[in-house]
């Protein structure tokens, strides 16, 4: 009998227990830096085709803000250059890429003064580049077109959202930059004379997410990469309106915006997961040259594990469940 | 009634759902008084964080306001998303312009407009606090938008920053963390509250409901049960009252139960009646279930004892109790039959005394009652057995008399007697046994007589014989037994007498059947014998002592002597034929013969027979030996006269295989030979023909070419006879062989010949294998089909069929033809050497070669014959057995 009013003692801890066990759930943090080729995913956040509840994107002034965040775990997710992944998983942070987002096709270039019309008088310049892999891989191709090596220029390290000042202020005659920098300069005068069409796919956007997000969370994952996938719909389905939508944020006109557009290339979701998936993954072989370059450059000290870098999962989930919602 | 509800309740219950209610309540009590405070505490906590953020923030923008980066400034402002919390984050310049904001769409619009389409609460918040002067920092609590914090932030020059915090978050979180505290707090309420429960449980709930359960058993008349409650408190010594109590209670129903089981398990019933009419039983123990009645049944009101009583036995017993309350006396008793629950009446004796009140007035009867059937039986039986000694004593089957051990006179006898002895009984009173005793018989019957009288036998048993009144004599077996007095002499002598002249006539005749079977046996020269095989006892003829040659008054018939009458090279069969015997199996045992040391040497036979009992188990053997040498003496001519015969035989046998080898090898040597001076004859033919043909006329060259065809035959005849004769000689090699691919393979051989003729042969042979000799079953189906071609040469077409058929015993081949057959009436014929039936010009051959495949068939153990009609075809069969 007594066992029975125990018994009743209990069951009603349990309920006020199950009262406290439901979690606090924050959305899922994205954080993506100023490059117009993520600007998909503000466009499905600004139109509402991610639930907020369940993703948060957040804009932040530079990819190395994003990495730092990331590897605080402010960040559950960013979207990165594939050189800064491959840092930042060198670097021991715990990531999977779970999307290719798109390739810079033009997006990427360096600008000079007027003055400078040929690769070749860059000899003896100063030329800024920002701390990043993607900035060193452009230069490394804009120095073997120019038959120059780096002795022969003068380097400056200089964060994005500084470049334009410093060209500007005369401090660099050149810089290696992407958009929406390179839109606004060129509109200023400043030349392109050299641009990531000249290196087709090598400079790519990653979706990476934070392994532990990952596993408890994988709805949310799913959700954001399915509101990137309706947000490149949404992009090129009305490229003006999204452009009136997104250009203030990028201080950019609506028209410099369309245009800067031409320089990206978005990928589908489905062949995203195409390039992840195997072993080895398309991604992984088409990028081995990536690898080798940043040991060169002395950004990583051995080559990248592909295989427990890349998955697909996510991406495939995402098109199930966007096939579910249409 | 609430009062009433607790009453209900046991303590042990009630105790624990009291002290769990305080502990419930209590921690409910405490969980609202934290709710209640927590949104206050929240937004105190939020409104401290969202205003060091926003000091931070207030500078880092003024740098790059200072720097001219409107980019940075738009991603400082963005970049406020990484705030938990903030929802809204909007840099408004001095014309009311949102120029930097968390949302794209709020940038590069009035904030009126920017913020258009958000929730009406939050809209009017954001709108009030951009209302003020924008001086440092401010945080305001929303009226409309419950869980918003707003707060403003001046940035020089003229810009303010407006930023949302949404308290929901931190108020669930606070919340949970909340409940967490209440239900630590509530559990451990409730483990104080347990462990209490169980401390009252251990000194009190427990010992109550032991003592409860101990009161409600003895209650329920289990005696042997005690609280046994240990200490010094109340319940211990309630406890331990009760224990004395029941402990009381148990020792006075114990000596009760020894008394009344006492009572119970005698044979004497305690009995109690009323005084009234019919005497109903007031009381009576358990014994009375011997009569087959239980204490309910005779105590029920409407049982009458008078109604139990024989209704014989009633009114003497009535009579007896009326006198007994008339006249007084206080103890009395009878016997009367009582009738028992089965119906059936048993004797009792009733020993009974009264019970009256203080006035004298008999209130009851009080009494045993015994079950004396066992002596009234007895008593019965005693009659019975003294008027049946009387009935025996007149008994006509054997004669009785009681006689005098003074003057030996028969004082008393009886019918029988008088008739066996043919004397009237009061003749007989006036002889003495002695008289009327046969002469040759007095001595012994006085013998026994004296031994009696001495007292050295208490009786005697013998035969003898009496002589009647007619002078005649009668046998007669005699039983006397003295009957003494106290002092050892006999007071009489009781004998009975049988008359046993019957029993002696055929003894006799026994007698004389006996020694005409001893003379039969004598005659016949056989002796019998027994052997009992539990008893072990042996019993040998006569006669039989007579054939071993053994004294029957020295020697014990025993097997050990009978063995010694044996040749000892005949003991040992014997023997283990007797032994076989023990067990009950017969053995034929050959005749043997007598140990010459006691007879001339004879021969016996022996013949057993054994019996058995009812289970089958040996019993007795019994058999005879008979005298046999006259038997075996004549055998002994008989063996020595076909033992000569056998080998003149043999000898004869051994000559003709000899001859025949002999002549086998001749034939193959002559045969041998003769192939040589043929080849050189032929040879020399052919030289002549072919270097001297000019010198040679038509008619030589046709005479050389008849002699080379003359020396071909020749040659063909001497390969047929080597053949003939190898099949003879040569060893057998028998291995399995398959018939249908033997077949087929002589088949490929004559290949050349059956295409020649244009045959059709039709081989139907069912898997077949035979284990015999491989080359002389080819041998036979080469010859049977080639013979087959040959006369089935000229039928249109010729048709050979090569069948097969076999059972369980044998396998049967055949090769049948359609060719010109022969005449049965030759079938013999056919198969001796040389032996042809047409003319070798129309069929060639040297007719050996149906001998060949007789004598191989011979050879494998097989058989050859054949069918025909002439102009009809022939069948060969050929027969193996399996």
């Amino acid at each position: 009998m007594r066992k029975g009013w125990l018994a009743v003692a209990v069951g009603l801890i349990l309920v006020v227990l199950a009262g406290c066990g439901k979690p606090v759930a924050y959305p899922l943090a994205v954080g993506v830096n100023p490059w117009i080729g993520y600007d998909p995913l503000v466009l499905a956040r600004e139109r509402a085709l991610v639930d907020p509840a369940q993703v948060k994107v957040v804009e932040l002034s530079s990819s190395s803000q994003i990495v730092r965040n990331l590897h605080n775990g402010v960040l559950d997710a960013a979207a990165l250059s594939l050189d800064e992944a491959l840092r930042l998983a060198h670097d021991g942070a715990a990531i999977r890429i779970v999307a290719v987002l798109g390739a810079s096709a033009g997006g990427d270039a360096v600008l000079v003064r007027p003055t400078i019309t040929t690769l070749s008088q860059l000899k003896g310049k100063r030329i800024g580049v920002e701390q990043s892999a993607g900035g060193a891989l452009v230069l490394a191709r804009l120095l073997q077109a120019a038959g120059l090596s780096h002795d022969e220029v003068s380097l400056l390290r200089i964060e994005a959202s500084l470049q334009e000042g410093a060209l500007r202020a005369g401090w660099i005659d050149a810089v290696v930059t992407f958009e929406p920098t390179k839109s606004r300069l060129q509109a200023e005068g400043y030349r392109v004379l050299f641009d990531s069409t000249e290196m087709p796919d090598e400079l790519i956007g990653v979706m990476v997410v934070r392994t532990a997000a990952l596993a408890q969370r994988p709805d949310d994952v799913v959700a954001l990469l399915a509101g990137w996938e309706r947000g490149v719909e949404a992009l090129l389905a009305a490229p003006a309106a999204a452009a009136g939508l997104l250009a203030p944020g990028a201080n950019l006109d609506p028209e410099t915006y369309l245009a800067s557009l031409q320089g990206l290339k978005f990928e589908t979701l489905e062949h995203s997961a195409q390039l992840l998936a195997g072993d080895p993954a398309p991604l992984a072989k088409r990028h081995h040259g990536l690898g080798r370059l940043l040991m060169q450059l002395g950004l990583i000290r051995k080559p990248p594990d592909w295989s427990a870098l890349l998955t697909p999962e996510p991406a495939l989930h995402a098109l199930l469940w966007l096939e579910a919602q249409r | 009634m609430r009062c009433r509800l607790f009453q209900a309740l046991p303590a042990h219950i009630l105790a624990p759902l009291l002290l769990a209610t305080f502990a419930l309540t209590t921690a409910a009590l405490n969980y609202f008084l934290q709710q209640s405070d927590l949104r206050n505490e929240v937004a105190a906590e939020q409104r401290a964080r969202i205003t060091e953020i926003l000091s931070t923030e207030e500078s880092r923008l003024e740098v790059q306001f200072g720097l001219g980066n409107a980019l940075e400034i738009s991603r400082l402002v963005a970049s406020l998303g990484l705030r938990a919390g903030i929802t809204h984050a909007l840099l408004v310049n001095s014309e009311g312009m949102v120029v930097a904001a968390m949302s794209r769409t709020q940038i590069g619009w009035p904030l009126t407009e920017a913020i258009a389409s958000e929730p009406p609460a939050i809209r009017t918040g954001i709108l009030e606090i951009a209302t003020y002067d924008p001086k440092g920092i401010r945080t305001v609590l929303s009226e409309g938008d419950e869980d918003g914090l707003l707060a403003q932030v001046a940035v020089y020059p003229d810009h303010k920053l407006i930023v949302r915090v949404d308290l929901g978050p931190s108020l669930t979180a606070r919340a949970a963390g909340n409940r967490y505290e209440v239900v630590r707090e509530t559990l451990m309420i409730i483990f104080g509250a347990a462990l209490l429960g169980t401390l009252l449980h251990f000194l009190w709930f427990r010992r109550t409901a032991q003592l409860t359960a101990a009161v409600t058993a003895i209650g329920e008349g289990h005696l042997d049960v005690r609280a046994g409650l240990s200490g010094r408190d109340e319940l211990a010594r309630i406890g331990l009252a009760v224990d004395r109590m029941a402990a009381d209670v148990q020792a006075r129903q114990a000596k009760l139960q020894r008394l009344s089981a006492l009572i119970d398990r005698s044979p004497v019933v305690a009995i109690e009646w009323r005084n009234t009419p019919g005497w109903p039983v007031s009381f009576v123990s358990e014994s009375i279930s011997q009569w087959g009645y239980t204490v309910e049944e005779l105590l029920a009101d409407d049982v009458l004892y008078t109604e139990l009583i024989h209704p014989d036995d009633l009114p003497q017993v009535e009579a007896s109790v009326a006198a007994r309350l008339a006249g007084g006396g206080d103890e009395y008793r009878h016997e009367y039959r009582l009738r028992t629950a089965d119906g059936n009446w048993t004797w009792v004796e009733a020993r009974t005394w009264l019970s009256s009140d203080p006035y004298g007035v008999v209130t009851a009867c009080r009494g045993v009652l015994v079950d004396i059937t066992k002596r009234k039986r007895a008593e019965d039986v005693l009659r019975e057995q003294a008027d049946l000694l009387s009935l025996f004593y007149d008994l006509p089957f054997i004669g009785m008399a009681i006689t005098s051990p003074m003057t030996k006179r028969w004082l008393k006898t009886n019918a029988r007697l008088c008739e066996i002895l043919g004397y009237p009984r009061e003749e007989l009173f006036e002889k003495s046994w002695v008289e009327i005793t046969h002469p040759d018989d007095v001595e012994g019957s006085l013998a026994n007589y004296e031994r009696a009288m001495r007292g050295e036998i208490d009786g005697y048993r013998i035969e003898k014989r009496f002589l009647r009144k007619d002078g005649s004599v009668v046998f007669t077996t005699l039983d006397a037994r003295a009957v003494r007095r106290d002092n050892g002499e006999v007071e009489y002598f009781i004998s009975t007498v049988q008359d046993i002249s019957e029993f002696k006539r055929i003894e006799l005749d026994l007698q004389q059947q006996k020694e005409r079977l001893e003379r039969a046996e004598a005659h016949a020269k056989l002796g019998s014998w027994e052997f009992e095989l539990d008893t072990q006892r042996v019993w040998w003829s006569p006669q039989l002592y007579v054939l071993l040659g053994a004294d029957s008054t020295r020697e014990r018939a025993t097997f050990d002597t009978f063995l010694e009458h044996v040749h000892p090279d005949d003991r040992s069969c014997v023997v283990a034929a007797f032994h076989e015997l023990l067990h009950g199996r017969i053995v034929d045992v050959a005749p043997f013969r007598s140990s010459p040391e006691h007879t001339a040497l004879s021969w016996w036979f022996s013949t057993v027979a054994v019996e058995t009992d009812s289970d089958g188990a040996p019993r007795k053997v019994s058999g005879t030996l008979l005298d046999v040498t006259a038997l075996k003496h004549g055998e002994e001519a008989l063996r020595r006269l076909n033992a000569d015969l056998e080998t003149r035989v043999a000898e004869r046998t051994q000559q003709l295989e000899d001859a025949n080898r002999e002549l086998a090898s001749f034939s193959y040597a002559v045969s041998h030979d003769l192939k040589g001076p043929l080849r050189g004859i032929d040879g020399y033919s052919q030289i002549l023909l072919e270097d001297h043909r000019e010198r040679l006329d038509d008619e030589g060259r046709r005479l050389l070419a008849n002699v080379r065809r003359g020396v071909a035959q020749m040659h063909e005849l001497i390969e047929d006879l080597l053949a003939y004769s190898r099949i003879e000689r040569r060893p057998l090699d028998s291995s399995v062989v398959a018939v249908p691919e033997l077949v087929h393979e002589v088949l490929d051989g004559l290949a050349h010949e059956i295409a020649a003729n244009g045959s059709d042969v039709k081989v139907e042979i069912p898997p077949l294998e035979l284990s015999l000799d491989r080359n002389g079953l080819a041998l036979v189906l080469r010859n049977l089909i080639g013979n087959a071609l040959k006369f089935s040469g000229n039928a249109a077409p010729p048709r050979i069929e090569i069948g097969a058929d076999l059972d369980d015993r044998r396998a049967r081949l055949w090769v049948r033809d359609n060719g010109i057959g022969f005449d049965m009436k030759y079938h013999d014929r056919i198969f001796d050497i040389f032996q042809r039936l047409h003319r070798a010009e129309d069929y060639p051959g040297t007719g050996v070669g149906l001998a060949l495949v007789r004598k191989a068939m011979q050879r494998m153990g097989g058989t050859v014959w054949a069918e025909s009609e002439p102009g009809r075809g022939s069948t060969f069969f050929l027969e193996f057995p399996r």
